[in-house]
């Protein structure tokens, strides 16, 4: 039996990169953990682009919107299991998890080819 | 993560830690935060108790980016110790006071081993074409770089079409100096385990810590250091996934005999 967390805990993270993001989720998902005894400290600005090597994000070139990410990423289906399980506990929509999101992604991409 | 609750404090960065002993010297833990703005102004430090957590992400494979755009090569990174960003600058200092808290320095020393460029390509219409560029990637222009991967991709169409694809995609390059400088040569002890011995209330997170087998460069590797920190200090029975090793499948390991004598 695993005692409860205590509510009056608090955590504190620096940056907004996957291992910050990452314990955020498993804290609040996976533990129970109260959001909003959470902190996390990113250097950025909010308008700047956040979130480590995988920073995907908008931005406006020659008044048009083009995407930009620093950092890159090729995913297989074997190798990722941690990855996933998170992908699996974020919400895409109210129905969804992200990780839903990817597969349903997936199989459009493969029925095309 | 913040419509949930989570406080996310922009323009503000841990830049240091205070840790306590205990006077056995066994167990260790941090018991103030010192912050400042991105521009280095301080802001209130934050007592902590060692009942709370502090998760600190060392290094960063993105410090020093430079951009360049889809008619400019990338600037010239302005490297320095003065600019490596929070999460490097946060692991040197608190490396110097503890030896078991690795060693950031290995994984800074080799710019010309730990650099690459990767860019982002906006399709707007059109498709592929042949032709490359005879110029290193640093100096090539954002079109010129989608104009090489075009080249590699073996389209076979017409000048004009080639154009048209150039013309209504906007290609995004950006040189990262550090990013992978995990696979540098490294000792043991180059790098802090997730929970050092000792650690009351913190752990290490990122691309530099110890994982035994973890496999860097990937995002496994954040992921499961962060499953390791939260099973530790929170919840016990929190399950790993289990890590796939290729290396012990039979048909993996023929495909790569195939391909080493291709």
């Amino acid at each position: 039996m695993e005692k409860p967390v205590d509510s009056s805990v608090k955590v504190y993270l620096n940056g907004l990169g996957l291992g910050s993001i990452a314990a955020a989720m498993y804290l609040i998902q996976k533990a129970d953990f109260n959001p909003s005894n959470i902190h996390i400290f990113e250097q950025k600005g909010d308008t700047d682009t956040v979130g480590g090597s995988c920073d995907a994000s908008e931005m406006i070139v020659d008044d048009q919107p083009a995407y930009f990410m620093r950092g890159s990423r090729m995913f297989e289906d074997k190798v990722y299991p941690c990855t996933k399980e998170l992908w699996s506990i974020i919400p895409y929509n109210d129905n969804e998890s992200c990780l839903q999101d990817h597969q349903k992604n997936r199989e459009e991409c493969r029925s095309r080819a | 993560m913040q419509k949930q609750g989570v406080n996310v404090h922009y323009n503000c960065r841990i830049s240091d830690v205070d840790f306590e002993i205990d006077s056995g010297g066994n167990q260790r833990w941090i018991e103030r935060i010192h912050l400042e703005t991105e521009g280095g102004e301080p802001k209130p430090s934050i007592q902590v108790r060692d009942t709370d957590l502090v998760f600190l992400t060392i290094g960063s494979i993105i410090s020093n980016a430079s951009f360049g755009a889809h008619d400019r090569p990338v600037d010239k990174p302005a490297v320095g110790s003065q600019n490596l960003g929070g999460a490097w600058t946060l692991w040197k200092k608190i490396a110097a006071r503890q030896p078991d808290f690795g060693r950031p320095d290995q994984f800074l020393r080799d710019l010309s081993q730990s650099r690459m460029m990767t860019f982002t390509v906006t399709f707007r219409g059109g498709l592929f074409q042949r032709k490359f560029v005879k110029k290193t990637m640093p100096e090539c222009t954002g079109r010129e770089i989608l104009e090489e991967l075009l080249g590699h991709l073996q389209f076979d169409q017409d000048e004009v079409e080639k154009n048209e694809i150039l013309d209504t995609s906007t290609c995004i390059p950006c040189m990262l100096p550090y990013s992978s400088s995990q696979f540098l040569s490294r000792a043991k002890g180059d790098r802090p385990a997730v929970v050092p011995a000792g650690a009351k209330n913190f752990a290490f997170l990122g691309q530099f810590v110890e994982i035994p087998n973890g496999i860097v460069f990937t995002t496994e590797y954040s992921v499961l250091g962060a499953i390791h920190a939260v099973k530790t200090f929170v919840k016990p029975s929190l399950v790993v996934p289990p890590m796939y090793s290729g290396q012990y499948h039979p048909l993996t390991c023929i495909s790569v005999a195939r391909a080493l004598f291709r």
